[in-house]
């Protein structure tokens, strides 16, 4: 994690024994040196890390598994240069991703788009953003917090649906009042929220829209103003005999598992400020079954076919492609440890 | 406190345990920071002053009336690390302070109400008396056939946030005198805008729960408006060391952005330079614009104070050796 964008606590702020992350803060915040000038504060003689540093690093998340993020299940979500988590409610989940709506803690905004969610079940009263529901990947979930009531996880379903349906919210739910007119405060409110919370759809945002991995490449390619020949320079020697690999992958021109091995993959991935997900092997194994071009077949009949100068490879039936893009996203699932 | 107690405390939280001795310690070193360094008004202080006795009352009133209430599972649900710990908690304390300022004053809030309702004839008419003050139907004179408001209170809660925004006065130079919650043309534009909002009758009870709701008060004893003596008047925020106070006060409360948009804004730099530069969306630039009026217009009472504030406040983050 970087040094926060937000300003340090005043206990931090004073600390003799200071954090650097909190120094490099000071030099652009106007805020905190005001209030060090009023006190003569000449700022904190630590340089380089201290062991008050190591604070800065979070522990590992807790590994959840994706299986159990189903409705109405509270977590805490990270994204990796913010030091605060996200508590948010699932509203719908697969294996890769998960829907969320924010936790605000306070029911003093509520509108008919927020659900109400009593003391007793996260040991203070809050509600649940609808309006503000967003994408996780699920490596971003951290730690269950919690998990609603039945009849509550039910109002956040029909609740979620009436949006998605674009209804009115139904009547009955624990829900706050509506707003009638555009100068209504909570409008304020709700504009910080979206912003509170917009880093942390980012990491499902990159991945989002595709059905493979080659128009994730393009775009996140001039996303980052990088051309597709910059990458094939950098990532040359990370595949024998292909020095173009990376154009022609973004062509769809590439078998991946006979050509390009995963550790170059891996390396793509890095270079591209990808999120190393389930889902982003989910479409790197779409590509793989996609441009798959030799059936599999047992070492031995390879042999024998090229001492009999048979080298072309038979066409790949679609238990070969799924087979291939399965063996792929193992390896890509062992070498990021996910 | 380390990341590993961090996860501990989250832990015991959530498992109904009580707060060990160390997050208790490490939430006084918040409150004592702020008392020392936040530039707290003094008017803000229990006793008038920020000393030692003060800071503890401070700290009790925090702890029992937000913090064991929920509020420290909240932050601890919340920070990834200490640092964030401590930032979110010092943003509590704050939040608590200018909450309890609010609800002190809710009591004289309510009199100015049934004052206002009663001595301006011209707009506002009974349509039905009743033995209890608070229970007595009023409507606007020019709509004099209103019935009885009957709906939910949701449909109440609505028609006050419908009004838009309100300005929280929070500071008065004369600390001893009750400053009220909200000035009187406001007061007055809240009164007048539920009754047309809803297009009812409604009792001085309906009012002041629309008002308790809207702004977050505390409950008021409406049999006690009969005995409200005469209440104070705002006063100005004119000297020179108040003014630098308040500064202090509105620069304890911005965040960083706001306080780059708002030294930007001073120097002419447009939205679109100061988004270019920030790094954020003009949609940001206008949201962190209108928190940090109404933050300034909380500590002033006219246009000419905040003006004078503004400029104060940018002032002392220019001041001399920055």
């Amino acid at each position: 994690m970087s040094a926060s964008p937000e300003c340090p606590s005043l206990v931090d702020l004073f600390d003799p024994a200071g954090l650097p992350t909190v120094e490099q803060h000071v030099t652009r915040c106007p805020r905190c040196q005001s209030f060090r000038r009023e006190h003569h504060f000449q700022g904190a003689r630590t340089s380089g890390a201290t062991a008050a540093e190591q604070w800065l690093t979070p522990a590992q998340p807790i590994s959840i598994w994706p299986g159990s993020l189903d409705l109405g299940t509270v977590l805490s979500a990270v994204v990796d240069h913010l030091d605060e988590y996200l508590v948010c409610v699932v509203v719908d989940a697969d294996e890769q991703e998960a829907v969320v709506a924010p936790i605000a803690e306070t029911q003093a905004y509520t509108t008919n788009w927020d659900l109400m969610i009593e003391e007793a079940v996260l040991g203070y009263p809050a509600m649940a953003e609808v309006w503000n529901t967003g994408t996780i990947l699920v490596e971003q979930a951290a730690e269950i917090v919690g998990k609603l009531t039945e009849p509550l996880a039910e109002a956040l379903e029909q609740l979620y649906d009436a949006m998605l349906e674009n209804h009115s919210p139904p009547e009955h739910l624990p829900i706050g009042s509506p707003v009638l007119a555009e100068r209504d405060p909570r409008l304020v409110f709700q504009r910080q929220e979206l912003d509170r919370v917009r880093a942390y759809w980012m990491p499902s945002s990159l991945l989002a829209g595709a059905e493979s991995f080659e128009p994730i490449l393009r775009r996140r390619a001039q996303q980052m103003g990088v051309g597709l020949e910059d990458l094939d320079g950098r990532l040359q020697d990370c595949v024998q005999d292909n020095p173009h690999w990376v154009t022609s992958l973004s062509r769809g021109d590439i078998d991946l598992c006979a050509s390009v091995p995963v550790k170059a993959m891996s390396r793509l991935v890095i270079e591209l400020k990808l999120p190393k997900a389930r889902k982003t092997i989910g479409l790197i194994g779409a590509t793989v079954h996609a441009n798959c071009r030799e059936a599999s077949a047992p070492q031995a009949a390879v042999h024998a076919r090229r001492r009999r100068g048979k080298v072309r490879a038979s066409k790949p039936t679609e238990d070969d492609r799924g087979k291939a893009a399965e063996s792929y996203m193992e390896a890509l699932v062992r070498d990021w440890d996910i | 406190m380390t990341e590993q107690q961090l996860i501990t405390l989250r832990r015991q939280l959530r498992g109904g345990e009580q707060p060990p001795d160390w997050v208790v310690a490490e939430l006084r070193r918040v409150a004592d920071a702020l008392v020392r360094y936040g530039r707290l008004p003094a008017s803000m202080s229990p006793y008038g002053s920020w000393d030692e006795e003060a800071t503890e009352e401070l700290m009790q009133g925090w702890m029992e009336g937000k913090l064991l209430r929920g509020d420290l599972r909240a932050l601890a649900d919340r920070a990834r690390t200490p640092v964030a710990f401590r930032r979110l908690a010092e943003r509590s304390l704050r939040h608590w302070l200018l909450n309890q300022r609010e609800r002190s004053q809710a009591q004289n809030l309510f009199g100015r109400m049934a004052r206002l309702l009663e001595q301006d004839q011209t707009t506002f008419k009974v349509t039905q008396a009743a033995e209890r003050k608070q229970d007595t139907w009023w409507t606007l004179a020019n709509k004099p056939e209103a019935e009885p408001f009957a709906g939910p209170d949701r449909e109440l809660l609505s028609a006050a946030w419908s009004l838009g925004e309100f300005v929280l006065v929070r500071f008065s130079s004369e600390q001893t005198k009750l400053s009220p919650l909200l000035s009187g043309p406001d007061l007055r534009r809240f009164v007048v805008g539920m009754l047309d909002a809803t297009g009812r009758a409604l009792t001085l009870n309906l009012l002041q729960r629309a008002l308790r709701d809207r702004f977050d008060l505390g409950d008021v004893q409406l049999g006690d408006l009969e005995a409200a003596g005469e209440l104070a008047s705002p006063e100005g925020v004119a000297e020179d060391a108040v003014l630098r106070e308040a500064a202090g006060a509105v620069i304890g409360e911005l965040d960083a952005r706001q306080t780059a948009v708002l030294l930007g804004l001073q120097s002419e730099q447009t939205s679109a330079a100061l988004a270019a530069e920030l790094n954020c969306s003009p949609a940001t630039i206008t949201n962190d614009k209108a928190a940090i009026a109404k933050l300034v217009a909380r500590y002033s009472e006219n246009d000419s104070e905040r003006d004078q504030l503004l400029k104060k406040v940018a002032d002392v983050l220019y001041e001399e050796g920055a």
